[in-house]
């Protein structure tokens, strides 16, 4: 076994142990001057920063990210996250990582599938490393608030891995073990931060001021109570009447505030949760609650490396460019709340199930699929309109998003969308199956239901 | 027959009534008069004096001093008021007064008064952004009794100034500020409130009562409270100087707390001439009255047989002029024992004696000619408290057709008072008094 040893500061490891060759460097940029790839690394001394950066780069490289990563000293999170642990020697090191070769035997992947694809790599880890727990991090400069930093580094997605983890866990990779948090987003930028001012609630202004408030029972007058004051007795500004007992001849109004714009009063201000990145106002309703997940692997994982086969066919589909189906479902809640108040709303629903996916894939092979998918997708990004959203369901339901679209608008949508079926026929006589169900709003609304379960029924009809 | 005496005795009363002018009107008194009237006379007189006295010198306000502002610790005595104590607790704390006020809800038996101490628990919150105001609930599980409810109360006061309430009274936001003004005067120790009925449109009974609290307490105390001789400091509603009742040892008895503490501190009075005992009209606070005769008459029942054993058998020791001074001892006797006890026996006697002996048209003249003269009297110190004396005219004035039937009530009462008298000496039943279980008295001193 050969160790790289990173002696970014003082080092204390005993390195001289016979047949464990250990080289040491100073940096990561010493490391590559090496150009051999060793069994694993330690990492010790320096600041927390310097050992982060180099732990970092080992992860993200395609051809170092499975390798054990040891720690002498450091702690922290994100250590825990990225690395294999602490260790106190080269003999710990060599006895932690032996495991990992063996399992690492096992897949049959060379370098070049790595560099492609980052799905694959994040999968490959996490067969190596059936134990770990990809750990949301907390980052209070980040746009969504939590980071996964092991699927960031390992995917290098500048994003924090929100997007990754969306197809991890669409595709049963993932499994969401604990509730760690719940942030909201924007509706209209997805980020998280924001500023809840409280304003008048005629006139949206923030001048507003809390202060105790006395309403006359003689007249009705309700007023500031400062207005009242007279030396040690209250008089009524308006009626001239002497106030002596409380719930009697005055009592304290429910309202508490004065809007210095508009001079009205009120019981309570409204909430407006300003969004600090986009500048949008949003009533806190609004927000879109979003659960952050601690995510553990599924033994999918295994099936996935060791066959090779990452791609799932319905994965073709996520080129309709998609929205996420939490934001789906509840844009799609959202439009029924509106179609509830305000009568003139509408919008209509279509769901796609195609019957006969697997089966083409046995019969005309993987890049014929992809041929016919594709073109059968780019139709139906010519048939709807760009305002409309589309997205794809962990149980593989395509959903249309028509707004403002009626119930004959979307027939007329739906007979087009079963035409473009015929123009997928292939030689073998076998073409895309696919069943239909549509949703128009108000009209088939059923009282009290909520989007999830509207989208729960209508997939239940296409089953 | 009833019709037949009634038409005698009005030309009786009539006849009589002519004799005034015929024989000259000291015969016509001295002959027909009931005696005690004379007794009654020159504390009335005193009182219009006293209240004509106060008059003039509000004509002419001295100047207050707005910066005195002592902490004021209101004890509220809770029992089974139930919600009606938020009313009292808000009224509190909704006072206009810029200094501290403490306000401490004394549970007596929270076991039993489960929803006065919840009740009282709910108004914390409303407590939470109101500045200088405290709210402290002292629930007392065991059920204690008046005197160890105060006692307990007195014990965390932190305020230089102590009020004593009753849970179902409820103050002007005033109240605070014009008591505090009284204590400025260092050798003030004890203001009396001035009381009002706040039920008084619930029946006749409750109005009758708010004619009474306005002659005797708003009206009589004004006037007494001149002559430094306020008879009594209430239990619903009592201000002292927290230093002097605990010298005295806060509150004792087990019956009448008020009345002994008044006179318990009356006893320094021939000593330090400068102590002082005053009432604040001005002070006001309002408070539930019995509505049913029922009711009425079995709440003075026990309030005339509890004076009856607070002066006859605590403080006859008290009736001494090296303890109260001569003025203090006079006045104490005369509106003490004369009116609260001699007077009503007297009028029994009289009142029997005379039907024994006289023919019935006879008697009934001589009542209604007694009628007049209270319904003058109580007319009189009606419109005088009205004209200087209330902060209230106008709803005053509404209860002004129940002052007919005012010298009734005031003359039952008066009977009352006497068999409640007689109760007490024959039966002591003060033992028995709803307001402390027995085994408190049987440790108590007296
Ligand atoms: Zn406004
Ligand atoms: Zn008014
Ligand atoms: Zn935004």
């Amino acid at each position: 076994m050969d160790f790289i040893y990173f002696a970014l500061g003082k080092h204390s490891l005993l390195i001289d142990i016979n047949d464990i060759s250990c080289v040491t460097c100073s940096s990561y940029e010493e490391y590559l001057e090496h150009k051999t790839v060793p069994d694993g690394f330690i990492i010790e001394g320096s600041s927390d920063d310097v050992a982060l950066e180099v732990l970092k780069k080992l992860r993200g490289a395609s051809d170092t990210f499975l390798c054990p990563v040891f720690l002498c000293e450091h702690t922290g999170k994100l250590f825990d996250m990225l690395s294999d642990g602490k260790v106190s020697s080269l003999e710990e090191a060599t006895v932690q990582s032996a495991s990992l070769f063996q399992q690492q035997m096992r897949l049959h992947h060379d370098i070049d599938d790595y560099t492609e694809n980052a799905l694959l790599r994040v999968l490959a880890y996490l067969f190596l490393r059936p134990k770990t727990v990809v750990l949301p991090f907390q980052q209070w400069n980040h746009p969504h608030l939590y980071s996964y930093p092991l699927l960031e580094v390992l995917a290098g997605d500048e994003q924090g891995g929100a997007t990754l983890v969306a197809t991890l866990k669409n595709r049963k990779f993932i499994t969401a073990t604990e509730l760690v948090d719940r942030v909201r987003h924007c509706p209209a930028c997805n980020y998280a931060h924001f500023n809840f001012i409280d304003v008048c609630p005629e006139c949206n202004s923030i001048e507003i001021e809390k202060k105790p408030f006395l309403h006359c029972f003689i007249c009705g007058n309700v007023a500031p109570q400062e207005q009242f004051m007279h030396n040690n007795t209250l008089t009524c500004p308006q009626c001239m009447g002497q106030l002596r007992h409380i719930g009697v001849d005055y009592d304290r109004p429910l309202e508490n505030y004065i809007c210095k714009d508009c001079d009205c009063l009120f019981q309570e201000p409204d909430v407006v949760a300003h969004c600090q990145h986009c500048g949008k106002r949003n009533r806190p309703d609004e927000l879109m609650p979003w659960p952050v997940y601690a995510y553990q692997s599924t033994d999918r994982v295994t099936y996935a490396v060791r066959t090779g086969e990452v791609d799932d066919v319905y994965s073709l589909f996520d080129e309709l460019q998609n929205i996420n189906p939490v934001h789906f479902n509840y844009t799609v809640d959202w439009l029924l709340k509106m179609c509830q108040r305000y009568t003139d709303e509408l919008f209509s629903l279509v769901g796609i199930r195609v019957k006969n996916l697997s089966e083409l894939y046995k019969k005309i092979g993987r890049y014929r699929l992809i041929e016919l998918v594709d073109g059968y997708i780019s139709r139906i990004r010519e048939t709807v309109r760009v305002t409309d959203l589309m997205t794809r369901t962990v149980t593989d339901v395509i959903w249309i998003l028509l707004s403002k679209t009626d119930s004959s608008g979307c027939d007329i949508i739906v007979s087009r969308l079963m035409s473009l079926q015929s123009l997928t026929i292939q030689d073998e006589g076998v073409q895309l199956e696919c069943e239909v169900v549509t949703f128009s709003a108000p009209d088939n609304m059923i009282a009290g239901e909520t989007g999830e379960q509207l989208l729960v029924r209508l997939e239940g009809e296409i089953a | 027959m009833i019709l037949e005496i009634l038409a005698h005795a009005y030309h009786t009363l009539i006849l009589l009534l002519l004799s005034m002018f015929q024989h000259g009107l000291e015969l016509f008194i001295l002959k027909f008069v009931p005696f005690f009237i004379f007794l009654e006379m020159p504390v009335y007189l005193l009182v219009l004096i006293g209240i004509l006295k106060y008059y003039s010198k509000e004509l002419t306000p001295a100047l207050e001093n707005p910066a005195f502002l002592p902490t004021v610790s209101c004890i509220i005595t809770c029992y089974s008021e139930g919600e009606d104590v938020q009313i009292t607790i808000r009224s509190l704390c909704e006072q206009l007064y810029m200094g501290r006020i403490e306000i401490i809800a004394v549970i007596d038996g929270a076991h039993q008064n489960r929803n006065t101490y919840s009740a009282a628990q709910e108004m914390k919150a409303y407590f939470r952004d109101k500045p200088r105001r405290i709210l402290r609930i002292l629930p007392k599980w065991q059920r204690g009794g008046r005197v160890s409810t105060l006692n307990a109360g007195l014990q965390c006061a932190t305020g230089e100034i102590v009020i004593n309430v009753d849970g179902d009274t409820s103050f002007d936001n005033d109240m605070v500020y014009r008591a505090t003004r009284q204590f400025i005067n260092p050798n003030v120790v004890g203001v009396a409130g001035n009381l009002r009925v706040r039920n008084k449109n619930a029946s006749m009974v409750t109005h009758l009562q708010a004619i009474e609290y306005l002659i005797s307490i708003h009206a009589t105390r004004t006037g007494l409270s001149e002559f430094n001789l306020v008879n009594n400091i209430s239990g619903a509603f009592g201000i002292f100087r927290k230093a002097f009742i605990q010298k005295l040892g806060g509150w004792d008895s087990g019956t009448a707390e008020d009345l002994d503490m008044t006179l318990r501190i009356k006893n320094y009075f021939a000593r330090h001439p400068d102590l002082r005992i005053c009432f604040e009209p001005r002070a006001i606070g309002h408070t539930d009255v019995p509505t049913t005769f029922y009711d009425f008459f079995n709440q003075r029942l026990r309030w005339d047989g509890d004076l009856f054993y607070i002066y006859i058998r605590k403080h006859y020791l008290s009736f001494n002029p090296r303890l109260l001074g001569w003025k203090n001892m006079l006045m104490q006797l005369l509106v003490g024992m004369l009116f609260q006890i001699i007077l009503p026996f007297v009028i029994l006697f009289y009142s029997c004696y005379i039907f024994a002996v006289y023919p019935t048209g006879l008697v009934l003249a001589v009542w209604a000619l007694v009628y007049l003269l209270y319904l003058a009297i109580t007319i009189i110190f009606f419109f005088v408290s009205i004209l200087l004396l209330s902060e209230r005219p106008w709803q005053d004035l509404r209860l002004a057709p129940y002052l007919f039937i005012m010298p009734f009530f005031t003359f039952s009462m008066r009977i009352w008072a006497a068999i409640a008298c007689m109760k007490e000496l024959f039966m002591q039943s003060h033992l028995d008094s709803t307001m402390a279980p027995w085994w408190v008295l049987k440790k108590g001193k007296f």
